[in-house]
């Protein structure tokens, strides 16, 4: 039997297909406009899917549905899924890393990279030029007088507390906290916020990643808590009595361990009143224990700066010995200004695994 | 009363063929459209139902007609057939009415074919 066209028809028991334009009539439809012409020719099979078996009927209806345009709108879609599925691949990881920051404390190192990440936040123009006209004004009201912006801090009131003076060095806006009245000591483990006792608290070695113990030496309390020489710098605590400085091998982590005292390690920033170059590069909000003038205090930048510059403020302070503390926006700390309520900073542990590793220097009272 | 018997290992298929309206091709199957609106799938090709069909053109008062590769159709439920519009209704008048689509050059042809 002869094969059927689509646009022939044929008499059940005839051989002969009939089809639709006589012979004699094509001449004439030749002479059509093309595009006229062009809607006349035969058209294209369609090509019907197999799981409409059931419902044949209705593929009938497919004519209306051409398979080129079916094809290019499955092409449609399957880019479409494509590209969300990658965007809420890209969501899930960065929420995972963002989680992992949340989580862990990480080494100083660490947090300066996820810092570095994180301060890539878009800030409008406005704000930008808001903030920017704050920090102006603040140097233009401080820089050029850092005596008279430090001399207060060796002022000693009668009660004892924390006292905060906001200045301004190189056009880095920082917080100066000094403790009054109040004893320096290492505390290991979370920290009672509560504590009316504690003026000034602020996290001070760094906690390993990999098996959540203590970066470099530490002493607590005359017992070695863990040993290693990651960084230089070191802060020690000698019958109450507060000392920074940069050694590879301080007597003072032995002297820690028999008057039962305290000791731990972190990057240097200033020694002897020079700037200790470090390799780390990345903005961060930074913090700091310094010695000055034989007073001691906190630094902490209120915004994020790079190791050098923040030990080159501390240089331009008269700043004679500074050791680096943990840094970033998530180390826990909180203080109590004189007459003030409680200000809080960071995130505590609460119960995590590493939180026994967690190691605070605070000022009690 | 004219039957079509369709069988094969599993079933049979005995199916009076003036109270088939069209059969629609679907690969190697086709599907028989009933004037009592039932549908029955069978594995046999519409060519193959055509050459049946067209054996038992002389005993039936049916006419079956091949509209295009995917269609077969009784003239005697042919209601409208619109060119223009690529669609035919295939009706009894009383208990159903089916639209059909096609090409405009398969219905112009049977168009052509009903007028004479």
């Amino acid at each position: 039997m002869i094969e059927l066209k689509d646009s022939e028809i044929r008499i059940i028991g005839e051989k002969t297909p009939r089809s639709a334009t006589p012979k004699e009539q094509r001449p004439a439809d030749q002479k059509r406009e093309p595009e006229t012409y062009k809607a006349a020719q035969p058209e294209v099979p369609i090509h019907y899917p197999t799981r409409r078996r059931q419902n044949a009927m209705h593929l009938i209806d497919f004519e209306e549905y051409p398979t080129e345009k079916h094809n290019t709108l499955k092409y449609v879609l399957i880019s479409v899924t494509v590209v969300v599925v990658a965007i809420f691949i890209a969501a899930v990881y960065i929420t995972r890393n963002l989680n992992e920051a949340h989580s862990l404390p990480l080494p100083s190192e660490h947090q300066d990279v996820l810092q570095a990440s994180y301060n890539v936040e878009p800030q409008t123009s406005a704000e930008a030029e808001a903030e920017e006209g704050q920090f102006e004004m603040m140097e233009q009201q401080n820089e050029g007088n850092i005596d008279q912006q430090l001399a207060h801090i060796n002022m000693t009131g009668s009660d004892a507390g924390c006292r905060l003076t906001s200045v301004s060095i190189n056009g880095i806006p920082m917080r100066i906290f000094t403790a009054e009245g109040a004893t320096p000591e290492l505390h290991i483990g979370n920290i009672d916020k509560n504590d009316p006792t504690i003026i000034l608290a602020m996290q001070a070695a760094d906690v390993r990643k990999d098996n959540g113990g203590i970066v470099g030496a530490c002493v607590h309390q005359g017992k070695v808590m863990s040993e290693g020489l990651s960084k230089k710098g070191y802060v020690a605590i000698i019958d109450g009595k507060l000392n920074i400085g940069m050694s590879e091998h301080s007597p003072l982590f032995e002297q820690a361990t028999q008057t039962q005292g305290d000791f731990f390690r972190q990057y240097p920033l200033v020694a002897n009143g020079q700037i200790v170059d470090n390799v780390l590069k990345q903005s961060a909000i930074r913090r700091a224990i310094c010695q000055r003038q034989n007073q001691h205090f906190v630094i902490v930048s209120e915004t994020p700066v790079s190791f050098h510059d923040f030990s080159q403020a501390l240089v331009d302070m008269k700043v004679e010995n500074a050791v680096y503390l943990v840094g970033s926006k998530y180390a826990h700390g909180f203080c109590r200004p004189v007459g003030e309520e409680m200000q809080q900073w960071g995130e505590s542990y609460g119960k995590k695994h590493f939180s026994k590793s967690i190691t605070y220097l605070i000022w009690r009272k | 009363m004219v039957s079509l018997t369709i069988t094969n290992n599993k079933e049979l298929y005995r199916l009076p063929v003036d109270n088939i309206v069209c059969v629609a091709a679907d690969g190697n199957y086709s599907m028989f459209t009933m004037t009592d609106q039932r549908k029955h799938t069978v594995i046999l090709k519409l060519g193959e139902i055509e050459e049946m069909l067209g054996a038992l053109a002389a005993e039936s008062q049916s006419q079956f007609v091949r509209v295009g590769k995917s269609v077969i159709i009784n003239l005697n439920y042919v209601l409208h057939v619109a060119p223009t519009r690529k669609c035919m209704v295939l009706s009894d008048c009383r208990t159903f009415e089916l639209t059909l689509s096609a090409s405009q050059e398969a219905l112009s042809a049977l168009k052509r074919y009903l007028e004479s």
